[in-house]
Order: structure tokens, then sequence, then C-alpha cells
């Protein structure tokens, strides 16, 4: 029976590793959603990869039923969220769907940057935020320094939060209840026209696009023809219906504050954008719902296949995935270093591993991927303005009035103790300090406008590594900001290298320019002629080094015993250099081309 | 009809060497006259029984502990089966401590016209590290007694790069062998095996800096001394290259006689398993076993791999179109060289001479 009153939509924001996975599995086991016996580990998260990074893609929903100790029966609507920095716009759309959020935290860590960053988003959103302490049962477990820490940094009252093991199953009704009567029920008008908030989409090979949406007013029929009111595109809707964590439940009518699925013969996700309003074609509301924005790529490289004649699979593979991936952008590009393959444009760094990880896994192809780079935002003397994303259309410096980089908000929390660590490496890559707030006597939230390009290059990781794995980050578009910008080129044996070439602020360009040179020279294998290598500024060399020609590589003794053998071992070594570059007469494996990625190791 | 050369093994040492990771194996009492037997057993039951042979060459092993009537045996063999009348080259290999008169007699008198002598160095403190059984001076006699007993063509083989081995000492070596004034010399860079007593021992291979100019200080002091660098690690006086080897490099056919010996027949690599009492068990009936079938593709790869060893090189027609771009890069680098439509490497070019080979060879 469908009775508003007693729907709760919700999400949980967690960090990475604080058992946001696991307590989805128990609120499903508590609420019999689930057969134990079926129940695979995290539900929630059903792509394999997403199990190896620890971090959930896409968001997906699930409809429990709860009776509540007030004897009565609630339809709770669990609405997963991505838990990374990337998919900052797709977090904000799935809260759009909730009045609540669970705030997990781990009872012996503590608030991070990114926990805190979602909890901000669904405080803006309006959300009613119920924190909830887990882990409990650890050695190291102090809920009542979490509770007084989220107290302090988010300002709302948290000694009612259940503390809980979602492992053990410890205490873990106490959060169905605490969802019951913290989460206010939906508002929404049935009877009013159609609005439905796309949350999610993905693409399913027998059944063509399936969209979720929360309805925020009206009704929605099995036949009726909907109408997205971004695109204005319409379709049929085929079926409707409810999610459980082990498929579609059709139904033949979704109604104000529900959640659920549209299926309607949509061939590609572009057509569902998240965020868009779902409205129906006959009857169509006079405003969409607010805050749609379309995703643009943050983040852009060159994907090669290693063996050039797989052109086309690797087109295939980027079709393939779009249908699924609307923030992906991909456009043919020709290398003369490289041969054929795609610009790419992603959300961020994360975004881009893994969909690279998943061409190579899911379509058993080998990359060869060019430095990741952004988007900068060029004058030119004619005062047109052009973006570029990839630094081979970099104009000649004489032809730009001014250029601009994207510069990105950024918090890092870290443990006090490493604040000048945090500092220094945020000075080091042109962050500019804006202010830091302790978030309790030993944690430190550090605010920073920084150049996403010095976030680009290994940031996160060398975070990590000088923080010895505490500090957390993250980052989100600000604006462009005029910048002192050099195209960086290579040169091997006196020719140009276009996959090589980057874009790097001028004051960077000498040191940038000698550890690449140093890093080809390591990466270059010698071979039958010398390899200089340069590094320029335009016409104007900056960095060399050299790649000796081979010394010795020859059998001394070829006699009527030895020659099958030989012939062999030299038909391996040719097969090994079949995953060479050949240019000119040099061979470049292609770790060369990856060697800038990794400059500042 | 092709020519055809033989090649017989002698599975026999009375000590490995300190670098070889060969088949072979100190001979049990009586166990080397009835190898003997067996290879004699093999040789007459040849399908290719009658034919004319090129070249005979007798390697090892040791070939020289066979003793004068297991050498008469196995020699009659041949003669029997095989049409000896206009072989150029019958080369029999040997070690400077059990060379004797009465064997090199023998030798001479079944037709043998080139013995191959196992030198390595002139230092008595190497020799004894490479494990070696002979003295510098025992070399030295040795070689007068070939001389004496009237054989015409002697080769010499020198080792260079040995484990602390100084580049004037490898020149006192060079210097050393070209005084015997010998026909024919192969030198060649230690290279330790890692299966050999001196890999297991952990002793590691010379620079490649030292080792490269060990090579090249060889080609130079003896091509000096009026030798010929025909192939990458053997010299001749004029008109004394190796033939039974040369016809290797050419891509010729040959038998194979004796446990673990090669051959090459109709298009077909194989070798007789490395088995000696199977062998001799089965009186030297044993299946070879096939290494590789060599098509036209196959083969146009061996012309290159062999061909470019050797300093006739290859006609520049043998590589394919696509890959000659690469020819004139290397003869500006000094590595090859290109007249006559041929195209041949240098002795900087046999010293990268893989790299090469594996760049020109089809794919």
């Amino acid at each position: 029976m469908y009775d508003i009153s007693k729907i709760r939509n919700f999400s949980i924001i967690a960090h990475i590793d604080h058992g946001k996975s696991t307590l989805a599995d128990r609120l499903l086991e508590l609420t019999e959603a689930v057969e134990l016996r079926e129940m695979e580990d995290q539900v929630l998260d059903n792509m394999d990869l997403e199990k190896e990074h620890g971090i959930t893609i896409k968001a997906r929903a699930v409809k429990l039923e709860y009776k509540a100790s007030d004897g009565e029966t609630y339809v709770l609507n669990l609405i997963d969220t991505p838990g990374h920095v990337d998919f900052h716009y797709e977090v904000s759309r799935a809260l759009a769907a909730c009045e609540g959020a669970l705030l997990v935290v781990d009872a012996s860590q503590g608030i991070e940057a990114q926990t805190l960053a979602n909890t901000y988003l669904a405080l803006d959103g309006d959300l009613e935020i119920l924190p909830v302490v887990n882990k409990i049962d650890l050695p190291a477990a102090d809920p009542d320094r979490v509770i007084r820490e989220i107290e302090d940094t988010i300002g709302i009252p948290a000694e009612d939060a259940p503390r809980i093991s979602a492992k053990n199953g410890i205490n873990v009704e106490a959060v169905l209840e605490q969802v019951v009567k913290g989460v206010p029920a939906p508002k929404g008008d049935a009877s009013a026209p159609l609005r439905a908030l796309i949350f999610d989409s993905y693409y399913d090979a027998y059944r063509g696009v399936v969209v979720y949406v929360r309805l925020m007013d009206g009704s929605l029929s099995k036949g009726q023809r909907i109408r997205m009111m971004s695109t204005g595109a319409e379709f049929d809707v085929v079926e409707i219906g409810y999610l459980s964590p082990f498929g579609f439940r059709p139904t033949d009518t979704l109604r104000a504050g529900e959640v659920g699925y549209i299926m309607a013969s949509i061939k590609t996700v572009c057509d569902t954008r998240v965020g868009d309003t779902v409205t129906l074609a006959e009857t169509p509301a006079a405003e969409p719902l607010p805050g749609y924005k379309k995703a643009n790529p943050m983040v852009y490289c060159g994907i090669y296949c290693a063996d050039g004649s797989r052109y086309e699979d690797l087109r295939d593979a980027l079709d393939k995935l779009s249908l699924n991936d609307a923030s992906m952008t991909y456009e043919p590009e020709h290398s003369i270093a490289l041969g054929f393959g795609f610009r790419c444009g992603f959300l961020g760094l994360l975004h881009m591993e893994i969909m690279q990880e998943r061409i190579e896994r899911e379509y058993n192809l080998d990359l060869i991927t060019t430095a990741p780079g952004v988007v900068y935002r060029l004058t030119m003397t004619d005062g047109s303005v052009v973006y570029i994303d990839n630094p081979t259309n970099y104009p000649s410096p004489a032809s730009i009035a001014e250029a601009e980089e994207p510069i990105v908000k950024t918090d890092i929390i870290a443990p006090a103790e490493f604040v000048g660590t945090v500092m220094e490496l945020c000075k080091e890559r042109r962050g500019v300090f804006k202010n830091m707030e302790y978030i309790d006597a030993s944690r430190v939230d550090l605010h920073y406008e920084m150049p996403l390009n010095e976030i680009i290059y290994d940031f996160f990781d060398t975070l990590k590594a000088r923080t010895r794995g505490y500090a957390s980050l993250d980052y989100e578009f600000l604006k462009y900001v005029k910048s002192d910008l050099v195209k960086l080129d290579i040169l091997l044996n006196g020719e140009l290298v276009d996959a090589l070439s980057f874009i790097v602020p001028s004051e960077r360009a000498y040191a940038r320019g000698r550890k690449l040179a140093e890093k080809l020279k390591d990466n270059i294998p010698r071979q039958l002629f010398e390899v200089p290598i340069q590094a320029a500024i335009g016409s104007k060399i900056i960095a060399r080094e050299t790649v000796r020609a081979l010394r010795k590589d020859v059998l001394a003794k070829c006699y009527g015993g030895d020659i099958t053998r030989k012939k062999k071992l030299l038909e391996k070594q040719k097969e090994g250099k079949k995953r060479m570059r050949q240019l000119g007469t040099i061979e470049v494996p292609q770790e060369a081309f990856m060697a800038v990625l990794k400059l500042d190791e | 009809m092709n020519k055809l050369s033989a090649y017989l093994h002698v599975p026999f040492c009375r000590r490995k060497c300190a670098y070889c990771d060969f088949y072979s194996a100190p001979p049990a009492d009586g166990a080397v006259s009835s190898y003997a037997k067996a290879l004699a057993a093999q040789i007459r039951s040849s399908p290719q029984k009658g034919r004319a042979l090129y070249t005979v060459y007798l390697g090892g092993g040791t070939p020289s502990l066979l003793s004068p009537d297991d050498f008469a045996l196995i020699s009659s063999a041949l003669r029997e089966t095989f049409d000896l009348s206009s072989c150029a080259e019958f080369t029999v290999e040997c070690n400077p401590e059990s060379v004797t008169p009465a064997l090199v007699d023998c030798w001479l008198s079944h037709g043998v016209d080139r013995v191959s002598m196992g030198i390595q160095t002139f230092s008595d403190a190497a020799l004894a590290r490479l494990g070696r059984l002979h003295t510098a001076a025992r070399a030295q006699e040795a070689y007068q007694e070939l001389r004496r007993c009237g054989m015409k063509k002697v080769s010499l083989d020198l080792m260079a790069a040995l484990p602390d081995q100084t580049i004037s000492q490898l020149e006192s070596d060079l210097d050393a062998m070209i005084a015997l004034s010998p026909e024919h010399v192969s030198v060649y860079l230690l290279k330790i095996e890692p299966r050999s007593a001196l890999g297991r021992e952990g002793v590691a291979e010379a620079d490649e800096d030292l080792q490269r100019e060990m090579y090249l200080t060889t080609h130079r002091r003896l091509t000096a001394a009026g030798f010929e660098h025909y192939e990458i690690s053997n010299f001749a006086k004029s008109g004394f290259r190796a033939l039974h080897n040369s016809h290797y490099w050419q891509g010729g056919e040959y038998l194979a006689f004796g446990p673990n010996a090669s051959g090459f027949v109709d298009g077909v690599r194989f070798r007789i398993p490395a088995d000696t009492a199977a062998f001799c068990a089965s009186n030297g009936q044993v299946t070879p076993i096939v290494e590789d079938v060599v098509d036209g593709e196959e083969a146009a790869r061996e012309k290159i791999l062999l061909g470019l060893r050797c300093s006739d090189g290859i006609p520049v027609s043998a590589v394919e179109p696509e890959k000659q771009s690469l020819l004139q890069p290397l003869c500006r680098a000094g590595l090859a060289t290109l007249s006559n439509g041929r195209f041949a490497l240098t002795a900087e070019g046999f010293l990268v001479s893989d790299a090469v080979i594996s760049h020109l060879m089809p794919e």
C-alpha cells in the first residue's frame, strides 16, 4: 500500500573502509530483503573492480521493508552513493533523492576529508544527518572522542548516535529505528505533474538503459510516454518497478516519494543524464527540478593500443563503455609516435584509472596512455577563446594573449603532526593556502586552492606516502586562473615525439624537462644506435641525455648444433620488440611513454 | 645433389672444463670402445648411405680420447658407407694433453687433414682456473708434435675475457699464438653459462666495455698478422677457412652421428638424443629428435642469421624491402658495409650482431 508517510529515503555517507558496505549488508539482513545464504559479501557493490578499489562507482538503490518498534511497517529506500572525489556531482544527485543520510564514522579513525565533503553536500541539500559510530569493538575504538569530533566539526548533536559493529552485527537494529524516527517522510504531491530525479542510470545489453529515479511529484505508470527535460528526448515506458538487491521487481505505478527504475528502450545513457528530470510528455511539469548540470570531463589523456592493429577493438570498447558512462568523452586522434588512438576525457584521475582498467580487463586490450592533462583556457591575440585538452594542439606562444589553468578547491584532513609536511607538499605543488581548522586536538582540515594540473601528477600518492597513509583528500573545480604556461617537448634523435609533449608552468619547465629526460634514459634500452634525448621549449633545448649504443650483443659460437636454439632466441627477442614503438631507427618501449606519469618519484 | 657433410660427436671428457655446460661425461672402463662400436654401427645404417661427403668433423667432448683402434673402426665405417673420394676437409678436435704422435699418425693415415686444438690461453694460472688439464708448455709441445707428424692444417682455439684477464695478457696470448703460425684461429669471448662450474661459483662475465676492447684488439692483432676475420669468432690465413663450419653458415646439409650430435637434412634440423648409455645399448639405432622444420620462410631467416655471422655477408635482396632502410644507417654507424650488392658486418658490427640480426630477420 502506498503511504508516503511511511517512506524513508536515505543514503550512507562513509569513508572508504569505514564500513558502509558491511552496514548495508546488515540492514538488508535485518529487513530480510536478502536471504543470508544467498548473500554475497557486500551486495551493493556489484562490479568486480569496485570491490578491488574498495569503492563504489555507480550508485544503486535497494527497497527494504522494516517493521519498526512502533508496530508500523516502513518502506526504506537505501540509495548508495559513489565514494570518491571524482564523482562529486553524482553524489550530490544521489543525496538529492534522499531526505536523510547516515554518517558512518569509524570509531578508531574519526572523520575523513571525503566524508566531511559529502556531509556538507548533504547539509546543503537539507538532509537530516544521522551519525553512526561503527567498529566499536575494535581495540583502538574511542567512540566518545569520535562523537565529540562529529559535534565539533559538523555542529550536529551526536550523543544519541548508535554505537555499532556492522561486521559483528552489534546494535545494528538501532540504526533502522533511527532511520524511521530521524529521517523525515518525503514530501510531494502525487497528483501534480510528474517530476522524477534521475540519480543513476546504466546500460544493460538486454534491457537497454535502466534509469534509477526518485519521484518528487506526480506518478508514473507503465506505457506512458516520458520526456527528459534537459534534452527533450521522449520514450515510451516499457517497465517500471522497485529495486531489490537481486533484481527488478516490476510494478504498475510509482508515486511521489518512491524510488524505482524505468526501462524505456533507451539506447544510451547520454539520454539519461544524472540530475535530469523525467516528466510526462503529455502533461509535462512547468519547471525541472533544480541542480542539473552536465558533468564535464576535467582530466584528459590519449589512449592507444599497444598493438596498433587493434584500433578498431579499442573503438568498440570505448563505444560500449560510453553506453554506461555519460561523463567519459572520447574522440579519435592521431599521434606520430603512437598511431591511431583516442583523446579521452574523465571526471578525474580515479575515473580515468578505472576506465583504463576496464578497457584492459573487459576487452583484453593492452593500452599505452599518454600523460593526463587538464583543460587550459587560452585567450588568443585575436580575442578568441579556445580550450585545449591536448598538448599537441597547444598553439605557439606568440598567438596566445593569456593562458589560464583550472584551479580546484582542495581539502586535506591529516593528523596534526603532518601539518608541516602537507603544507610543504602543497607549496611545492603551487597550492595557495586558504585556511586551516582543527577538527579536534589531533587532526587538522587544511583548505587550499591548487592547480588541478598539480593534483593529477601523482599528488595523492605523494600525499599518502608523506603522511604514512593518514591524510585524506577531496577536491572540486573552482575557477580558471591566469598562469604562466609553456609546452615542453621531447625530442628523440632530434625528432619531436608528440605523445610525450606536455604543458607545464614555466617555473617548473627546467626541472621537469631534466627529470623526464633522465627517466626516458632509464626507460629506453640501449640499441644499435646512440639515442640523444632532448627536452625543449620551442626551439630551446633545456635538458639533454644520451642512451649509449649497445656495447656487445653477440653469441660467440654458432655451429651445427646451435642454430635452432639461436634462431628461437632471436625470434623471442624480436617478439619482445613488437611491444616497442618504432620511431625512425629508434625503438621506444611502452614504459617510456608512461615515464612522464611518475616524474615525482 | 646438395653438398653433404658429417658431424660425429664424442661425448667424453676426462674432466669437464669450468666454463662448459655441454653434454659430456668421464669415460668408464671400456666405455669409449663400446661407444666407438655403436657409432660405427650408426654410420653404417645411415639412410644416406653411398652419398659423397663434402667434409667430416669429429668433435666433442674430447675426440683425442679415442684410441687408434677406436678411430680406425669409425673411419672404416665412414669410408665403407660413404664416398670420401672428394672429401675436402676431415677435421678432428683435440686437447693438448691427450694428443700423441701415434694418434696423429693414425689420424693422418685415415685421411684426417686438419686438427683443431683447444689451447684457450698460454697462462698456466688461467688454464688451472678454467679446469683445463694441460699447461702452456704442453700446448706448445703438442703443436710441434702435430707439425712434426705432418699435419698440414692446424686451427687453434683461444679464449678472451677470462676472469681477471687484462688486455695486455690477452695480447701476449695472441702473440704467442701468432708465433706458432697456425693456418686458422678461433677466438671466443668467454661466456659464463649459469650451469657451468664458473657460473655456479658466481663468476661474472667481464665488463661489456672490456669485452668489446678485447674483441677489437683480437681483430686488430690477428688481421695485422695476416689473418682474415671471416666469421664472428674465426680467423684464417688465405685459403684456410674452415670448410666444414663455413658449410653450416651457408645453410648446408650435414649428417649427425653420436649422442647429442645435430644434423640438417632435407629441411629438417634434428638431434641425436643426448644419452650415451641408450646410444650404446641400441648400438647406435636411436630415433633423432626433430628440432625444427626449415621451410622457405625459416630458410630466409636462417640465411640472415647465419650469413651475417660471416664477413661475406648476405645479398641485399635477402633483406625484406621494408627493412632495407636500416642498412644505410648501420653502415653510417660503422657497423656494416654495402658493396657489390652485398651487406656485411664489420668487426664493430659483429659485436652487436644479435641485435642487427633480430632487426633484419623477417617477422
